[in-house]
């Protein structure tokens, strides 16, 4: 509770520096206060919430479970069999250092300015770390135990369910935590390319205006529904993981 | 009864040789220590046994069967406790039964009977977190009692234990044999232990291990700790640290 007040105590301390800043220079186009910010908000909650943030939110819900499906299932596979590991691991490795925003323009080209588009982006951006976290995860399980299972006479199928999925639970809420908050914020960017709406584009729409209180708005909501979304998965985490602190 | 037939072992991929012609034997409910230095063979016998390595010449057999063909003929306990954090203490005992397929009901009434058998009733319900080290060894080798067979094979169980602790553990443990009747095989690298524990010692004192030498213990049972002090088994205390320290001279 302490370190939590020392953390809500600077970041108030910013937000009064902000706020002394900006009505020093006194351009609300070049820095708005974080009072103009929050007007701002204020003034167009209805819309960003009913228009642009569920468009965000559809890409960031159907791009996750896409990254979560194919991200468990690859890591599951290159556990089960090292030829696939051998495979696929450098390559996920090497497409790490292609930048997804700038081949994104390639998906537009496929795809125009649609859902689908969007989604592949969050894909790209988030199931990498899925991957490599689970299967971080399954290889963490320990020989002994593994032996020690294998002295009881337990199937490879017994192995995987009773010792290296319980192992990798921890490890897959870590990818859960990186992953998620990055699916929000690159759904916000991906809309930079062209979309119909959502909260990335929105605040683009502003800057065209050189509305820059307008600008920050929405993403404030893109902030708050990322740190939302992670104490959630830490709520769960806390619950069904109760016993990492051993390990 | 198990027996080892001329029993040649070497690990894949290395050298040295670490069993060369082994062969002892066990009789059903005998309480035997294996006693040598570190770095042995000791755990190598219980690889061979419980079938995780594979020997290279002899044979390995159980009341006249080769062990190759026989399933859950052995109990195995590590040195670490090895719990599944996430599995409760009663989930921990039933892990054996649940990987053979033991039906749910059955599970759950023979855990509570082994559990009040080892004194650990009122943990069930708990992780092994909020156990001691000593409970959480007791734990274990609940769930090893659980795997079912006769021939228990535990590895140094006691070995990474304050001593006050162990020393309790260990009659514990003799307590617990006498009630359960199965053969123990207990891997030690200490005298004392031995001598306290087993009515047979078997003294590894080369390698790679050709021979064991078999040492009667003369003391009845039930145990207690100052008829270590008597001068007959002083001496062979001495005897015993004697054959072990000559092998690490050599
Ligand atoms: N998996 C293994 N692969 C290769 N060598 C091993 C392996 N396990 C143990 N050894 C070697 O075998 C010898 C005996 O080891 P071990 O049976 O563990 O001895 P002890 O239990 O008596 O301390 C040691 O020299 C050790 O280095
Ligand atoms: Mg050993």
């Amino acid at each position: 509770m302490k370190k939590k007040l020392y953390g809500l105590g600077f970041g108030a301390f910013l937000i009064l520096l902000w706020q002394l800043l900006a009505v020093k220079i006194n351009a609300s186009y070049i820095l708005p206060s974080p009072l103009q910010v929050w007007q701002a908000l204020q003034k167009n909650f209805g819309v960003i919430m009913t228009k642009h943030f569920p468009i965000t939110m559809e890409v960031v819900l159907i791009g996750s479970g896409i990254a979560l499906v194919l991200g468990i299932s690859l890591a599951i596979l290159m556990d089960l069999d090292e030829r696939i590991e051998k495979a696929v691991y450098p390559i996920l490795t090497v497409s790490q250092t292609i930048p997804v925003l700038c081949i994104a323009p390639i998906f537009v080209l496929w795809f125009g300015y649609t859902t689908t588009t969007r989604v592949i982006v969050v894909v790209l951006l988030t199931f990498f770390s899925i991957t490599v976290n689970v299967f971080d995860g399954f290889k963490a399980t320990k020989q002994e135990m593994t032996e020690l299972m294998a002295t009881y006479g337990a199937t490879p199928m017994q192995q995987f369910m009773k010792l290296r999925l319980p192992t990798a639970l921890p490890y897959f809420f870590t990818a859960l935590k990186i992953s998620i908050p990055w699916a929000v914020v690159g759904s916000a960017i991906a809309e930079w390319l062209g979309a119909p709406g959502g909260l990335g584009n929105y605040s683009r729409k502003m800057m065209m205006d050189l509305n820059a209180a307008g600008l920050i708005a929405p993403l404030l909501v893109i902030s708050a529904v990322a740190l939302l979304i992670n104490m959630l998965i830490r709520l769960i985490e806390r619950l069904v993981v109760t016993w990492r602190a051993e390990v | 009864m198990l027996a080892f037939n001329h029993v040649d072992f070497t690990y894949p991929g290395e050298t040295e040789k670490i069993l060369d012609g082994l062969s002892f034997q066990v009789q059903d409910g005998e309480f035997i220590s294996i006693l040598g230095a570190s770095g042995g063979g000791k755990s190598t016998l219980f690889r061979l046994l419980n079938g995780l390595e594979t020997i290279q010449g002899g044979s390995i057999e159980i009341d006249g069967k080769n062990i190759q063909g026989l399933k859950h003929y052995c109990s195995y306990m590590p040195q670490k406790d090895l719990l599944f954090p996430w599995r409760t203490v009663e989930q921990n005992v039933m892990l054996p039964m649940e990987v053979a397929g033991v039906d749910k009901a059955k599970r759950k009434k023979d855990c509570g009977h082994m559990l009040r058998r080892v004194e650990l009733e009122e943990y069930a319900k708990k992780y092994p977190r909020d156990l001691s080290g000593g409970m959480r060894q007791r734990v274990s080798f609940a769930r090893t009692l659980c795997a079912g067979s006769n021939l228990l094979l535990l590895d140094e169980p006691f070995s990474a234990l304050d001593s006050i602790t162990r020393i309790n553990l260990q009659e514990w443990l003799l307590r617990q044999w006498v009630k359960f009747n199965r053969t123990v095989l207990f891997i030690t690298h200490d005298v004392e232990e031995a001598i306290f524990l087993s009515q047979k010692i078997y003294v590894i004192t080369e390698k790679p291990i050709r021979s064991v030498e078999q040492i009667e213990v003369p003391l009845p049972y039930p145990r207690t700790r100052d008829m270590l002090l008597q001068p007959e088994i002083m001496r062979l205390k001495e005897e015993l640290i004697h054959a072990l320290r000559q092998k690490v001279e050599a």
